[in-house]
């Protein structure tokens, strides 16, 4: 039996019948059209599906629909202000952290958070806090360099 | 992937909670952060006909010292454990548990009752907490028990969790001065792994140095974190230093019970509960000398 | 002198990333359709057995369930493979494998897709299995393809290798094996498609190379040409299993039969059970060197379990007989590849086609031979590499851009300062620190056979420039490099060029994404088309300039009189104005290109031959501690120089570099697929950020004077030398070498035990 939920997702209030079953990512990628958070292993492995909840990281394959009812959902499409790309965003532009873009979109979401908590991070505290977010073209590096020159 | 049909109940108290759980007994399921549940749902292992989620129970989030007991709410994420300085300060080996558990993603979901209650044999918080004597407070229905954490697993997956019951604290004694504790885990890479092997050690001081109180816990191998009774003993009375603790080590592996899996083979878990008993009473001894 | 360049060598933001980290639509799987059916393939629950009878009655029946397909549903020919065809798009008479599929659900949603696939019912009568390829390769083993289970060998004999090891001061002969490995690319295999007003059945696929997709597609269901398009979907990595055909099979017998939207994509566990593998090699190797430590003959013994289909098997077992000399000279050689098949997952195509297994064991060889005869591990690869003049294996002698020798002397300082700071010196009770080297060579391009590429280029009278290259990208920045050569060969900025790339009604055959040849082959296609349409804007800005050609050239959009003294307008024109003349004269401004690298086939008996126009060269070192009593290895450091010709975009190739080596991190310590058993990413590691230390990379350029702007290749080579330079690192640091890839915890620690490293140890306190 579908249920009707109020989901805020990027600012923006959602009404959506949902069924007991669906999980955050599936709502959000086929009842709310938003692409950015991407399936990679459905198992909470690889943070392809990585959205914010309340600001802070998630598996959102992980999470049921109706458990996130009340949370404040970020995806990547909602991190653009009117200035244009995120900070976060540039930076993967400007570093080439972008291979095949799959992983991208959690991993900016990723790092987004931590710059949020710690605007001056280490080399070792950004490599602990993506360690949830598989990336298999990049070998990291530019992801890692991108973080890192995005200043406060 | 997809998951069983299943109704969501969403109680806003414990009581509304148990409740439910009376009612629907074994057909339900708790789910807090719901990283392991939703994994076993996914895999077809558990496909429960009612899930209760617990994580808007707003009673279930506290960490406090409350005398000379620390009161950790069973709905506290990972990622709570890993900041808390009350954590940090008083139970090291905890810490060191919440921070090699999964991923932050996994961290900032996984709540540490989950942890406990999902009963894995490889779960990264049972052994420190155990090695601290905790206690786990389940409640009901008809009312609260209390039962050492020790006593609480059964097997993967099983748990002394009554049908109807909630876990709904974990209490820890203030570890006395003279005091220390470690946990070391191995896994196939530096990050977000299912362990190999993980240990946490505890050993107090009396006045004199001698060790007068020793806790070792195992975890992966055997069907549950458990103690390595043995070692316990060799611990206990003696002064610590490295030969003692290598002699401990020697007989954690002897009361392990690994079995091969296609992760690792039981030979190797069995030398590794050898040399991280080691570890962590190497590393529980440093604290303690860093106290004084 | 370097020549200079106005965009070639310059790090231009990538194509296509910005619609990537804003989340738009541009995968497969996010590709808006309407109502569109969901496919959901059934596979075998046997390694090998008959299929008897297939019974979809009970499936049918279920509420939104709208056709089931079999293999008799197939109108074209059901039988596909890359380089030899053998394996059906659904079973017909049996199964070989536990991936092999055997029917096809299509139905309005994807819960009613799984309950079909449980409720339909094949009746199988199992046969005996066989998993092991040297037990495949018995008389009385089960036969799994009419022919028997020997695809393939190729063989390379030069000189006498059995006399020479006579002569040699240092004999090693060992025994290598390696892992199934999975790609492992992020986003699992997935297409959509629908049938277009014409009729055309388009099909969006996350592919390597879609004019083989269109081929597979067009044979299968017997259509015409151009009665099926495939449009490549921005694809989530691919490595080379993007190569077989996936998912774009079952989406064209849906298309074909339906008329309807549909979306297939894979969960993971699909995409781990059903896709090709990185064939498993056991290498048996004997060199010999003199007491100089020069490098005299190899004799090699290759088997690669190719799993129930070829693939591309035959170009794997090709090319690690080829490779398995490593970057050296070495006269004497005899060598032997075999490639199985076996009732396990297929093995395709894995990034370096063999080349990195075969490394792993000829850059172990050559460290045996330095501890042997007390050399240092650079000074003998420096004695042995390759140069311009060399002669290889298969009797090439190579003339130009033989990079080894400089990738090696970039290495040197950090090797040197690394020793000198005292790497191997016990410094921890139960920690050492080891240092390694490993080099490798990589022919660009296919083994031997005709490889070509094309592409189009066009002017519009307006004189807007359009490329169109089939060439697909798959996260490597091919079309950022391919803009970036059509914009130097006509002076203009990679930006105005628009791409139009991947689509096989407007593009033309660019071959795969695959064996590094991208950059090489399609890159000199491209550079052949701009020439072409060059021409016709010079020839017209002669006519318009009263200059002469060789005085001409072009220069932001125009053509200009080069070395005037000063600017003066009556000495430039635009392409506009070019465009719009030459269009009226009616002279075409579409211009094809083609390139086929020139190589000469191996000789079936000797192997004599040159199989590749030209080769990349690398060298890695890494630095790491290894924990003697848990076996943990923590990798410290990697420097990777890579010889790529020209770097037409630096970014890009650092890009490859620093992927490959995490890449080959993964095959060095933890990747292994063992099937039935690997289901899910909580089973496969592949590194995390923590896993991987940070890269010094090092580009070194020789320049391959067949090679657009003088560029090779890099994608594959990147891989290729860091697990050796793992091992040997490991080696170095326990004194005891381990022959089985990956080297993980167990064997990590085995041979921390047999080399006496583990065991009581003193521990310092605190």
């Amino acid at each position: 039996m579908k249920k009707l939920i109020r989901l805020t997702v990027n600012d923006r209030e959602y009404d959506v019948a949902v069924l007991p079953n669906q999980t955050l990512v599936d709502v959000i990628r086929y009842e709310l059209g938003l692409t950015g958070a991407k399936k990679g292993c459905e198992m909470g492995d690889c943070g392809s599906c990585t959205v914010l909840m309340d600001g802070k990281p998630v598996n959102s394959c992980l999470v049921l629909a109706m458990q996130a009812a009340g949370r404040k959902i970020q995806t990547i499409e909602g991190i653009e202000t009117e200035n244009g790309l995120h900070p976060v965003q540039e930076a993967f532009v400007q570093k080439g952290a972008i291979q095949c873009g799959f992983c991208s979109s959690g991993m900016i979401l990723t790092a987004k958070s931590l710059l949020d908590k710690n605007p001056n991070p280490t080399e070792q505290d950004i490599r602990k806090s993506l360690s949830g977010n598989l990336c298999r073209c990049t070998g990291y590096q530019h992801i890692i360099e991108a973080v890192k020159s995005v200043t406060p | 992937m997809l998951l069983p049909k299943f109704d969501f109940h969403a109680p806003e108290t414990v009581n509304e909670a148990c409740q439910m759980l009376s009612e629907y007994g074994l057909k339900a399921k708790l789910i807090a952060g719901g990283t392991d549940l939703m994994v076993n749902m996914k895999k077809k292992i558990l496909a429960p006909e009612q899930i209760i989620s617990i994580s808007q129970i707003r009673e279930l989030d506290h960490l406090d010292v409350s005398g000379d007991r620390i009161l950790i709410g069973a709905g506290v994420t990972v990622a709570d454990l890993c900041e808390s300085k009350t954590i940090a300060g008083y139970l090291p080996a905890l810490g060191q548990g919440a921070n090699n558990l999964g991923t932050p993603l996994i961290r900032n979901l996984a709540t540490i009752g989950g942890n406990i209650g999902s009963a894995r044999p490889a779960a990264d918080l049972p052994p420190g907490l155990m090695a601290y004597g905790a206690e786990v407070v389940l409640q009901s229905k008809a009312g609260i028990r209390t039962l050492p954490l020790d006593n609480f697993f059964l097997g993967p997956g099983f748990t002394a969790l009554q049908p109807d019951e909630i876990l709904t604290e974990i209490r820890i004694l203030v570890p006395p001065a003279g005091s220390g504790a470690a946990y070391v885990n191995i896994g196939i890479r530096k990050a977000q792994d299912c362990n190999l092997v993980n240990v946490a050690s505890y050993f107090a001081l009396d006045s004199n140095g001698i060790i007068q109180n020793a806790r070792v816990v195992m975890g992966c191998v055997g069907p549950k974190p458990f103690r390595a009774v043995s070692a316990e003993k060799i611990l206990i009375g003696q002064k610590p230093d490295i030969q003692l603790f290598e002699k401990a080590g020697e007989a954690a592996s002897a009361d392990s019970q690994p079995i091969d899996d296609f992760r690792s083979c039981a030979t190797y878990k069995r030398s590794m509960v050898g040399v991280l008993t080691q570890r962590t009473l190497q590393q529980a001894w440093t604290r303690i000398k860093n106290q004084e | 002198m370097k020549p200079e360049y106005n965009v070639i060598g310059k790090s231009l933001p990538r194509t296509g990333s910005v619609d990537r980290l804003r989340g738009a639509p541009v995968f497969a799987a996010d590709i808006q359709l309407e109502n569109p059916l969901i496919l959901k393939a059934l596979r075998s629950a046997h390694d090998h057995a008959e299929v008897v009878a297939i019974d979809v009655s009970k499936a049918l029946a279920i509420e939104g369930v709208v056709r089931i397909f079999t293999a008799a549903d197939i109108p074209g020919k059901n039988l596909l493979g890359i380089i030899n065809k053998d394996q059906p798009l659904l079973a017909t008479d049996k199964v070989r494998s536990r991936s092999d599929a055997v029917a096809l659900v299509a139905a309005e949603t994807e819960s009613a897709a799984h309950e079909a696939l449980a409720a339909i019912s094949v009746t199988y009568n199992p046969l005996p299995s066989v998993t092991d390829p040297f037990e495949a390769l018995k008389t009385d083993a089960p036969k799994i393809h009419p022919k028997g289970n020997l695809l393939f060998s190729r063989k390379i004999r030069q000189g006498d290798a059995e006399a020479a090891f006579a002569g040699c001061a240092s004999v090693i002969e060992k025994t290598y094996r390696t892992s199934m490995i999975e790609h492992n690319y992020l986003e699992p295999d997935a297409g959509a498609g629908f049938v277009d007003t014409d009729g055309t059945l388009v099909i969006y696929a996350s592919t390597q190379n879609p004019h083989y997709d269109h081929k597979e597609v067009v044979t299968l269901l017997g259509l015409g040409d151009n009665q099926v398009r495939i449009i490549q979907a921005a694809t989530g990595g691919g490595f080379g299993s993007k190569l077989d055909l996936n998912v774009q099979g079952f989406i064209g017998l849906a298309l074909f039969h339906l008329k309807r939207p549909v979306r297939h994509v894979y969960t993971r566990e699909e995409a781990y059970l059903a896709t090709a593998k990185r064939h498993p090699l056991t290498l048996t190797v004997k060199t010999g060197a003199d007491a100089d430590g020069r490098l005299k003959a190899i004799k090699a013994h290759i088997v690669c379990d190719t799993g129930a289909y070829g693939s591309y098997g035959i170009a794997v077992a090709s090319r690690s007989a080829v490779h398995v000399t490593g970057p050296y000279e070495i006269e004497h050689v005899d060598i032997e590849s075999y490639c199985v098949y076996t009732n396990k997952p297929f093995c395709g195509a894995m990034r370096g086609f063999g080349a990195p297994q075969v490394a792993f064991a000829h850059e172990s060889q050559i460290d045996l031979h330095a501890r042997d005869l007390g050399m240092d591990p650079l000074d003998i690869r420096l004695k042995n590499c390759l140069r311009v003049g060399s002669k290889t294996g298969t009797g090439q002698v190579l003339t130009a851009s033989v990079g080894i020798g400089e990738c090696l002397e970039a290495v040197k300082p950090y090797y040197r300062e690394a020793l000198e700071s005292g790497v191997s010196a016990p410094t921890h009770p139960f920690r050492r620190r080891g240092i390694g080297l490993g080099a490798m060579w990589y022919g660009i391009g296919n083994t031997g056979v005709q490889n070509p590429s094309t592409a189009g280029i066009e002017m519009d009278p307006e004189g807007h420039i359009t490329l169109f290259t089939g060439c697909a990208d798959i996260g490597q920045g091919s079309t950022t490099v391919l803009a970036q050569i059509a914009a130097e060969t006509l002076g203009v900025q990679p930006a105005e060029i628009r791409m139009v790339v991947g689509d096989t009604k407007y593009t033309t055959n660019a071959g795969a994404t695959s064996a590094s040849r991208q950059t090489y082959i399609s890159g000199n296609a491209v550079k052949d088309a701009c020439q072409k349409l060059g021409d016709v804007l010079m020839t017209e800005a002669i006519n318009r300039l009263h200059s002469p050609k060789d005085s001409l050239v072009f220069q932001d959009g125009h053509v200009v009189i080069k070395a005037g003294p000063e600017n003066r307008p009556e000495d430039r024109i635009d392409f506009p104005c070019l465009a719009k003349r030459i269009h009226a004269k009616g002279v075409p401004l579409f211009w094809q290109g083609y390139f086929d690298p020139e190589t000469i086939p191996l000789d079936p008996e000797t192997g004599a031959g040159s199989p590749y126009a030209t080769y990349a060269f690398a060298c890695h070192l890494a630095l790491l501690e290894v924990d003697t009593l848990t076996g943990q290895v923590t990798l410290e450091k990697l420097v990777a120089a890579h010889d790529v010709g020209q770097a037409i975009h630096p970014e890009n190739v650092i890009g490859q570099i620093c992927g490959g080596a995490a890449m080959g991190i993964g095959f060095a310590l933890m990747e292994e697929f063992e099937p039935q058993k690997t289901v899910s990413m909580k089973d496969y590691h592949i590194p995390t950020c923590a896993d991987v230390p940070t890269v010094i990379p090092i580009i070194v350029e020789s320049a391959e004077p067949s090679g657009p702007y003088g560029a090779k290749g890099v994608g594959e080579p990147a891989l290729i030398p860091t697990a050796p330079a793992i091992i040997n690192a490991i080696a170095r640091a326990l004194g005891e070498r381990i022959y089985h890839l990956p080297a993980n915890l167990e064997r990590v620690l085995a041979a921390s035990i047999s080399s006496g490293h583990f065991g009581p140890q003193e521990v310092t306190h605190g």
